[in-house]
């Protein structure tokens, strides 16, 4: 029964009052949505407000468009397949991260400030490509290779549905771009496998206790197909985001460089480049510990949420953490807060997996601040940031020369 | 798809339909979740649960009004429940906006994110180049001569699509007086 709940007639009046915008309404619509309008100086006030451009502007503003859905869709959907797998296990709120979805974006990623005004005399300097790039360069995308227990390898296909049973009888089974381990018929020892993610590229994983890890570019995880011993341990190699199912008899560790995360049931990101010096775990739900190997004796870092914990130098020190920043690959998005260019080209090389080149190293000192969606063409990120008119980019295949501006 | 295929669909437990259906409801539905509670991140979740709940109970949906109702039915229950079970909400300053609203209620908040919701999905059926150049000049409320060099065309192009996108978008643009803003890069 629908009528049953006032929320019904809400959404009647409501497609009334969007009808009026768009020129549809019909001549007993109208006097309907007349009737309601005079029923109350409620109603009417809020009638007046939604004929307020600038009010009506703003909260269509404040709509994400469908396009930016992708990211809260990606959380939903490895849920999706829990509930496939195990229909009648209670459902367990997860309670995820998901700083911003691009809601504040508003429309296209514009960059907006930077730490010095542009020169508004100077005319606007573009990106240039300079000859067409014979390869194209192309965003990331969902691909990974599995390598198996017994040392095969499989490449993982997005839209294919694959599965396979390992050594110890797990099956294993991708879907969707998700992979996900189910231990019903196991019964040998666990055998370890890894995930291996190639620059531009990103996947997910289900592991076998139900606790979900994203993936980006350019990093791996290996894990075993079950947790049989006291504790759920996983390696490490480059950035991952954690949503782990609790369970407090058995902790889960993350163990990356010579630190380690150890957490029972929490949601946190983990960044640890080879090419980067250090090692950023960021909390965003429940809690974690951080132990150093450089360090055995002492006593372990707590995080808290909202902030995160850096290794760098052989020691871990704690700081706020700035969520949008931290977990933006994992919406669709680069953030960048004050970057220097050299650590956004190295995120740039991993999801378009290109080459950045420093012609004169002075530039290397410019920082940017901005909001760009990740699953634009490179050549869109690089014309955002030279409208900045700090600095100029040329794209010789899959090398890009950053340059000064002429006008610097 | 169309309503009917949607509805079959999702009732077959085609993730296909059910994407669609988020695509489409999940902007409004956090819209008005976040009206509650003024808390991004758990508005987020509360309407993921509620697809969640759509997808448990997918076979009961015989028409879009109805799943749509349920959405919000749902949701609006699950935030009125953390409103009076929360003792202190624990803000993060950072990466959160909470919305500072005058508290609007419940009602009032569904007509808003229903009614922009439903204006911005018809902004997403244009064709790109002209969606994008209605959004910078009404939205953004920039001049022809700013979007055209943002978007690196001539100001003509601008004309053609803004002219393209208010045929496309029939009544609604004509509608509202902003549209003199949008004429404002001499049109």
């Amino acid at each position: 029964m629908i009528h049953m709940d006032p929320v019904n007639e809400h959404l009647e009046i409501a497609d009334l009052i969007a009808k009026h915008f768009r020129g549809q309404l019909a001549a007993h619509e109208a006097a309907a949505l007349e009737a309601w309008i005079n029923a109350s100086a409620e109603n009417k006030r809020l009638w007046e407000q939604l004929n307020d451009d600038t009010t009506l502007r703003e909260q269509i503003l404040a709509m994400p468009d469908a396009g930016s859905t992708g990211a809260a869709w990606n959380r939903l959907q490895p849920k999706l397949i829990a509930e496939r797998h195990r229909p009648h296990i209670g459902y367990r709120i997860f309670l995820y991260a998901a700083a911003i979805t691009g809601m504040l974006l508003g429309v296209w990623g514009l960059i907006y400030l930077m730490l010095h005004r542009p020169d508004t005399t100077a005319p606007a300097v573009i990106a240039k490509v300079e000859k067409p790039a014979p390869q194209p360069i192309i965003p990331g995308s969902s691909k990974a290779r599995l390598i198996l227990g017994d040392g095969k390898v499989v490449a993982l296909k997005d839209k294919a549905e694959q599965a396979f049973t390992e050594e110890d009888g797990t099956r294993v089974t991708n879907s969707d771009a998700v992979l996900s381990y189910s231990v019903a018929d196991a019964t040998n020892a666990p055998v370890f496998n890894t995930l291996e993610i190639p620059r531009g590229g990103e996947y997910r994983v289900m592991l076998p206790d139900s606790s979900v890890v994203w993936l980006n570019a350019a990093s791996s995880l290996r894990f075993p197909t079950r947790f049989s011993g006291d504790k759920r341990e996983v390696y490490l190699s480059g950035e991952a985001y954690f949503e782990i199912a609790k369970n407090k008899q058995k902790p889960f560790i993350v163990s990356i460089n010579n630190i380690s995360v150890t957490v029972t049931g929490t949601q946190f990101n983990v960044k640890g480049y080879p090419d980067e010096n250090y090692v950023n775990t960021t909390l965003v739900e429940g809690g974690v510990e951080l132990r150093t190997a450089d360090n055995p004796a002492a006593k372990p870092v707590q995080l808290r949420p909202g902030y995160q914990g850096v290794w760098e130098n052989k020691k871990i020190t704690v700081k706020e953490a700035y969520l949008e920043e931290a977990l933006a690959w994992k919406n669709g998005l680069f953030v960048f807060r004050s970057e220097p260019i050299g650590s956004i080209m190295r995120k740039l090389s991993r999801w378009y997996d290109v080459e950045a080149k420093y012609p004169d190293t002075s530039v290397t000192a410019i920082r940017f601040t901005g909001t760009i969606r990740k699953y634009e063409s490179i050549q869109k990120v690089l014309e955002m940031l030279a409208l900045t008119q700090k600095v100029k980019f040329t794209i010789d295949d899959k090398n890009i020369s950053v340059l000064k501006a002429n006008n610097q | 798809m169309k309503e009917t295929d949607l509805i079959a669909g999702l009732q077959k437990g085609e993730e296909a339909a059910l994407r669609q259906l988020f695509e489409q409801l999940y902007p409004r539905l956090c819209y008005f979740a976040r009206g509650i509670l003024q808390h991004d991140i758990e508005a987020e979740d509360v309407v993921q649960e509620a697809f969640m709940k759509l997808w448990r109970h997918r076979q009961q949906f015989n028409s879009f009004a109805a799943l749509r109702s349920f959405l919000y039915i749902s949701a609006r229950h699950t935030c009125l429940n953390i409103l009076k079970h929360q003792r202190v909400v624990h803000h993060h300053e950072s990466g959160i906006q909470a919305e500072e609203a005058d508290e609007p209620t419940v009602a009032q908040r569904l007509i808003q994110a229903e009614v922009a919701g439903q204006l911005r999905e018809a902004l997403d059926k244009l064709p790109p180049g002209c969606k994008q150049v209605i959004e910078l000049g009404y939205l953004e409320g920039m001049r022809n001569n700013e979007i055209a060099s943002l978007l690196h065309v001539s100001v003509n192009t601008i004309k053609t699509q803004k002219a393209r996108g208010l045929y496309l978008l029939k009544g609604w643009l004509r509608t509202i007086s902003i549209l003199l803003l949008l004429l404002n890069g001499s049109f």
